[in-house]
């Protein structure tokens, strides 16, 4: 518990003393609303329509999280087969890279026509975005598997099997990890983007349709809420990935003793 | 130095300087909230015909897409002039921009739903109560003003100004302009059936050329001068619209001439009025301002009423 | 597989069974006399017929001919780049010689032990030494039996939930005997695994390591730096010369006394000066 306040504390303050600066800001220029709201501004934009706001965070967030599940397992399985084969590697990897240069919001008008409306486009982006960190992670980590361990398996006659499970794939979790960390985040961003092209209005309104809709009104205080929300997911996401981070390496792993 | 001369030169400089300032135009830029199509023609046609330059002014216009936000560039004062829709000024002004609206192109708003010409829809109602999605830019406030008008939602998606997802789907109703997407469509063989949100009931101008209240204040003069220049502009593209639409469709490869055209004359009913022959092309009236800020209250998108008389003018 | 009688167990001079611990850390040292348990225990013999190694076109070793007897205990010393890892190497199937052959005794049960620990880092010493059988197809409760009996062995019971990084680098390397071992191996093959320790530790493992051989009748290949760890350890030793290496003495050791004491004899002395007189010879020659 300690070593959570530990953690947490200087982050907040860091975030509190920016919150109070930009609040003061706003007291003493006195900027329009429409161009710079201020902290009180965007709690109270946010209190006043909380419930809606959660909603569409939730769904942000199922979104993101979903398409980051899928990012997880599609780029640590593609990782790993691309680690079993060179030929694979040459082939396939430089255009893997492909997929973090496409500008999204040019691809995601296509995903619309391919998925439809609503969250399985906004799940497509999401995974689009944040497969590649957790790809190449793997691959990195499996290509720097420790040759003396590899050595010692081969002496021991493993199976291909028993090298992948028993010694690459613990070995590379670290990297895999630090991928993982990325793609939560881009995952987010991810998400909403696609929801910027397929999101559901009225009612049923992702964050990303808060958004625009906010700033075709010049709600920019509701604008500034919407991205705090979708900020928080990140976190979120973030915070769920280095638990398990910590789980996993905390007995033996430097980054994690 | 002999006196005489003394003064000769010293007589001469008001005048050097008048003229530099009478020769040098004025350079302004006004911002588009779309691609360059007919609702602009009265723009284009008073450039091409030196409208502009008759008024020593030198505009710049900047061509607009989906989400471009016209309302606090001109706020802000990034561009002099932009092109609003009426709600949006009201929504600015309260969030503390300070626009004021000087033209109105379209007296009677063309936004519309339009849906494939197979769809069961008969009218407005039926579309908005229908089961198939309509596809709006989020924040358009006429969403509000259907929902409580017709009672109920239907599903919505974002519209981002590609017609190829409508062509795609039959049961998607779209957001348009009356006069010009179900024009480019009807061209390329897909027939549509076209319902005006204004019959509805809400009907804020449209195409509102919108300045900064400071700018306003500051350049009063200017302003006068952009809007008669504009005026005639208008008229010149009303009378002969296919003069000009060349020019238009070399800027915007997405429309065709013929479609241009066509859209022209069918945006005509739109923005000429009984009032414009009155008062004269894009005046404004302060009993719609009202009306608007009283339905925009009445949806809870805005928190007052504003006081009509300060939110446009006819310089 | 099960341990030798106790009555082939030596006596040492004190009159206690050697191997029986004395106190916490120390054990009965075991004499030479009757040490070897010829014919007894699991050692199998290694032979090193002519082989040959050479990189990138360059020879690292000329033609070199090695035999050990089963349960033999031999060391290989040499300058830097003489090769001795490489014939070490290829005497476990490692690397394979360009010419002359390698000749393994059934039934063939290597074990190696290099110079780094070379553990998993994120299994405890019990899963780190129960690995090979693991590897195997040993089935979990028994090989975690085994390894822990090894770790035991080891002097290392106490410790078989930890992890390396919570371990000393002398526990690391007990660690990895102990993996080394318990497969029972009947050739142990040895690439200077206590380099990198420091003097005490280096000394406390020679102990460990003489007695676990003793005990087990294996036959043990031993690679190292350091003469006077040769001379502590092996029944033979063979000094090879500076790249490309071959045999510049090959020399028996018998000493008084085996363990702890041996190092202040003056035998064992003379062994040293003689070793490393040859190996300075050989390594100032060129090859």
């Amino acid at each position: 518990m300690r070593r959570l306040a530990g953690a947490l504390g200087p982050p907040m303050a860091v975030v509190g003393a920016v919150l109070l600066g930009w609040q003061l800001g706003v007291w003493s220029l006195r900027p329009p609303p429409y161009l710079v709201p201020g902290p009180v501004d965007i709690t109270r934009a946010f209190l006043s329509d909380a419930p809606r706001l959660l909603a569409a965070m939730g769904r942000t967030g199922l979104a993101a999280a979903a398409g980051f599940g899928l990012a997880a397992l599609a780029g640590s399985a593609l990782g790993s087969l691309l680690a079993a084969s060179r030929f694979l590697q040459r082939g396939v990897y430089p255009l893997a890279s492909l997929l973090q240069m496409v500008p999204l919001v040019a691809l995601a008008p296509l995903l619309v026509i391919w998925f439809g409306y609503g969250g399985r486009a906004t799940v497509a982006s999401a995974c689009i975005v944040a497969l590649f960190p957790v790809l190449a992670s793997t691959l990195d980590g499996l290509r720097s598997v420790d040759p003396g361990l590899k050595e010692m398996f081969a002496l021991y006659r493993a199976r291909r099997a028993a090298r992948f499970w028993k010694l690459g794939l613990p070995s590379a979790a670290p990297s895999i990890f630090t991928g993982l960390r990325v793609a939560a985040g881009l995952s987010v961003i991810g998400a909403v983007v696609g929801e910027f092209v397929s999101g559901f209005g009225g009612e049923h309104a992702p964050l990303g349709i808060v958004i625009l809709a906010a700033l075709r009104e010049s709600r920019t205080d509701l604008v500034f809420a919407a991205v705090g929300l979708s900020a928080v997911v990140g976190f979120l996401l973030f915070g769920v990935v280095s638990s398990l981070a910590w789980l996993a390496l905390r007995n033996w792993h430097p980054s994690a003793l | 130095m002999t006196s005489i001369r003394l003064l000769l030169v010293l007589g001469s400089v008001p005048f050097f300087a008048l003229s530099v300032r009478a020769g040098e135009p004025d350079r302004v830029r006004i911002q588009l909230d779309w691609v360059p199509e007919p609702e602009f023609g009265g723009i284009y046609a008073a450039q091409a015909r030196g409208e502009f330059r008759k008024e020593n002014l030198e505009v710049e216009v900047l061509k607009g897409s989906a989400g471009v936000a016209t309302p606090q560039l001109v706020a802000n004062g990034q561009v002099e002039f932009g092109i609003v829709a009426a709600e949006q000024l009201l929504a600015v002004r309260e969030r503390g921009g300070a626009l004021v609206a000087v033209y109105a192109v379209f007296q009677k708003n063309p936004l519309s739903l339009m849906v494939h010409a197979e769809n069961p829809a008969h009218t407005l109602e039926e579309v908005w109560r229908g089961k198939g999605p309509v596809a709006v830019e989020p924040g358009q406030a006429f969403v509000r003003f259907l929902s409580t008008r017709y009672g109920g939602t239907p599903r919505l998606v974002p519209y981002q100004g590609a017609l190829a997802t409508f062509e795609a789907d039959p049961t998607l109703a779209q957001q348009c302009y009356a006069s010009a997407e179900p024009v480019e469509l009807e061209r390329r063989g897909q027939k549509v059936k076209v319902f005006p949100v204004a019959d509805s009931g809400f009907d804020p101008y449209n195409g509102v050329v919108a300045v900064n209240g400071r700018y306003l204040a500051e350049h009063g003069d200017l302003v006068h001068r952009f809007v008669l220049a504009l005026r005639r502009g208008w008229q010149a593209y009303l009378a002969e619209p296919t003069a000009f639409d060349p020019g238009i469709a070399a800027l915007n490869p997405a429309m065709s001439r013929e479609a241009m055209d066509l859209a022209a004359v069918k945006q005509q009913p739109f923005i000429e009025s009984d009032f414009t022959r009155r008062h004269g092309l894009g005046t404004m009236d302060p009993k719609r301002w009202a009306e608007l800020g009283r339905q925009l209250k009445d949806l809870g998108a805005l928190k007052d009423e504003p006081d009509a008389a300060k939110v446009f003018t006819n310089p | 597989m099960h341990r030798l009688a106790s009555a082939a167990i030596p006596m040492a001079m004190h009159g206690a069974p050697c191997g029986e611990p004395l106190g916490p850390r120390t054990r009965e040292p075991c004499s030479t006399a009757a040490t070897r348990t010829s014919g007894r225990g699991r050692g199998v013999g290694l032979k090193l017929l002519g082989v040959k190694k050479g990189f990138a076109g360059l020879p690292a070793l000329e033609e070199i001919t090695l035999e050990l007897a089963p349960a033999a205990f031999v060391a290989v010393v040499g300058p830097s780049g003489c090769g001795k890892t490489t014939l070490l190497r290829m005497a476990g199937g490692l690397e394979q010689p360009e010419a002359g052959r390698v000749v393994i005794g059934e039934p063939a049960r290597v074990s190696f032990c290099f110079q780094e620990a070379r553990l998993l880092p994120w299994r405890t010493a019990l899963d780190n030494v129960a690995l090979p059988l693991e590897l195997g197809g040993i089935g979990r409760g028994e090989r975690r039996e085994r390894a822990r009996a090894a770790l035991e062995r080891v002097q290392l019971g106490d410790r078989v939930d930890a992890r390396p990084a919570a371990l000393s680098g002398g526990m690391r390397m007990r660690v990895a005997l102990a993996r080394a071992l318990v497969t029972e191996p009947s050739l142990l093959l040895l690439d200077e695994p206590f380099g990198a320790l420091d003097e005490v530790t280096r000394q406390e493992l020679d102990d460990e390591l003489l007695e676990l051989w003793q005990v087990s009748g294996m036959t043990a290949l031993l690679v190292t730096h350091s003469i006077a760890e040769a001379v502590y350890l092996a029944e033979e030793v063979v000094v090879l010369s500076r790249g490309p290496g071959r045999v510049v003495m090959r020399r028996e050791i018998s000493l008084p006394v085996r363990g702890p004491d041996a190092r202040s004899t003056r035998s064992f002395q003379e062994h040293v000066v003689v070793l490393q007189k040859a190996l300075a010879a050989g390594a100032g020659r060129r090859g």
